[in-house]
């Protein structure tokens, strides 16, 4: 953790939204901002909003009401700056690709044709593997990792796109708790040099690791992830107001 | 087999039908692995049956109105029907996941019963139709190879150019999105590139079987493969010779050749599976 800095890397005021053909809001009145070098949990109920919420972040979707900012853009004209982590889960764990395929991934854009990378796509790769110390496992098939090393693949992943922001989605599901170790050591470093938004479920991880945490449940609400314990998180679940 | 080396120094069909095979191969080995690994066997087998429709509307179109439409060939109605309903399955693709089985499954009938319903009405007998349906690899013509030709140089072309965005969409189509490929048209072009595989394949196997040249040597290179590049290099290699060996062995005999190359293809692919082959790291 270290000191804050005032100017946010996001900045959401007044943000609602509904999807098509429903009548009730997923995401109501919800303003928050993240700091340049925070480490800021998301919280929340099922279905409370947080996966929504993330995917207004990275552009997605797109909100009925209100306004948001990410790195001082749009999300859409931002998102390439925007390092997304997904579960890894998310990837087929049949898919016919080795580890460098899946960070390379990082290096791809809209203008990017013909059958190669680059060398200099290929460094960057590398060294993202490196930073996330799975470097020994570039050649190796995607699907002969574990879940703690997919996710640390998928980190570097963000990581290769020379990515401003980290959106992390429960990257600790499915994780044994040496692998978990491990990966919030790899983010505790990361954040010494790039602001983290990061869904999780788990309250101890938020308030040993977090700067602060925010309750997503149709709206958002600033929690101090250092009081956050399992009977507050409990309250919450019962509709007390953080 | 001998007597096929012995028939093929007089019978240039033969020679032919062995060199519609290794074509057929290349569009295979490319594009087998993209439609196994982003699992779109179902979708591929849906465009093979919506182009029976153009194959009758071919059909009859040259029967009925030979005046105007007497050059109309039957692959040229299966390619068209193939190559308009390819974007719309990538469209439901995305935009129906909820339902995409039921609604593909609708289409691959209703494909199927328009070519029925053409045929039927379309007077005479129509040899050809069978052919389109279950392959004609003894009697392929210059034209017909030229046309083959044709359609991989397209194939191959274009995954060239498309492979990086195509190997994005089959690890993690909604990353590729966020890193501003356009996901849509990205996966129209493959839809494309499927529908003219499954044409270059009917003239091996026909438009009922095709869905077995198109996913089982893929499936095998995925067995014995990491990586989408290898795959297809393997995938080749098994295409080239079920394409090739089983026509051989069995000419001269009773057996059809097109149903011998897809059941030697489905016996390699349980080989491979029965082996147990180790996904190497």
């Amino acid at each position: 953790m270290t000191d804050r800095q005032p100017s946010p890397v996001i900045s959401v005021t007044g943000l609602g939204f509904r999807y098509p053909r429903q009548r009730d809001q997923v995401l109501t009145e919800v303003s928050f901002t993240v700091g340049a070098t925070e480490w800021v949990g998301l919280l929340g109920p099922n279905g409370g909003g947080k996966t929504t919420l993330l995917r207004l972040l990275l552009g997605q979707l797109s909100p009925r009401a209100g306004r948001i900012d990410v790195l001082g853009g749009t999300p859409v004209r931002m998102r390439q700056r925007v390092g997304y982590v997904p579960q890894h889960a998310s990837i087929d764990s049949s898919v016919l690709a080795s580890v460098e395929d899946v960070v390379l991934l990082g290096r791809l854009t809209g203008s990017s044709w013909g059958p190669r990378y680059s060398v200099l796509d290929r460094e960057l790769a590398l060294a993202a593997l490196e930073e996330t110390n799975t470097a020994e496992l570039a050649g190796r098939a995607w699907r002969t990792l574990s879940g703690g090393q997919r996710q640390r693949v998928l980190i570097a992943r963000a990581l290769a796109s020379k990515a401003d922001l980290l959106l992390l989605d429960e990257p600790t599901t499915g994780i044994d708790i040496h692998r978990e170790k491990e990966l919030l050591r790899l983010l505790e470093r990361l954040n010494d040099r790039l602001p983290i938004l990061m869904v999780s479920h788990d309250i101890a991880l938020v308030s040993h690791h977090m700067d602060r945490a925010l309750w997503v449940d149709r709206t958002v609400r600033e929690i101090d992830a250092g009081t956050l314990n399992s009977d507050s998180l409990e309250r919450f679940f019962h509709g007390e107001r953080p | 087999m001998s007597r096929f080396f012995v028939d093929a120094a007089v019978n240039p069909f033969l020679w032919s039908g062995l060199a519609a095979g290794l074509l057929a191969s290349v569009s295979c080995g490319i594009v087998g692995p993209y439609v196994v690994t982003r699992r779109l066997v179902f979708l591929a087998g849906a465009l093979a049956h919506i182009a029976i429709g153009g194959v009758g509307a071919a059909i009859y179109l040259s029967v009925v109105h030979p005046e105007t439409f007497g050059w109309l060939r039957p692959i040229h109605g299966g390619l068209a029907s193939a190559v308009v309903a390819a974007p719309l399955l990538a469209l439901l693709l995305h935009r129906m996941r909820e339902r995409l089985d039921t609604v593909v499954g609708a289409l691959w009938a209703v494909g199927m019963s328009i070519g029925i319903l053409l045929i039927k009405i379309t007077p005479g007998y129509h040899t050809e139709l069978m052919s389109y349906l279950f392959g004609n690899i003894s009697f392929v013509t210059r034209r017909d190879l030229a046309f083959l030709a044709a359609l991989s140089a397209v194939v191959i072309v274009t995954a060239v150019v498309f492979h990086r965005r195509f190997l994005a969409l089959c690890l993690d189509d909604e990353q590729a999105e966020l890193r501003g490929i356009p996901v849509l048209a990205t996966d129209i072009v493959l839809f494309l590139l499927i529908a003219m595989t499954v044409i270059v394949l009917t003239q091996i196997v026909g438009l009922i079987l095709v869905i077995a040249l198109l996913s089982l040597p893929a499936a095998i290179g995925a067995r014995l493969t990491t990586r989408l590049g290898p795959s297809m290099a393997v995938t080749f290699i098994v295409s080239a010779l079920v394409t090739t060996l089983p026509r051989i062995a069995v000419y001269g005999t009773s057996v059809s050749p097109e149903a011998a190359i897809v059941l030697a293809t489905a016996g390699l692919y349980l080989v491979v599976v029965l082996r147990r082959l180790p996904n190497t790291r």
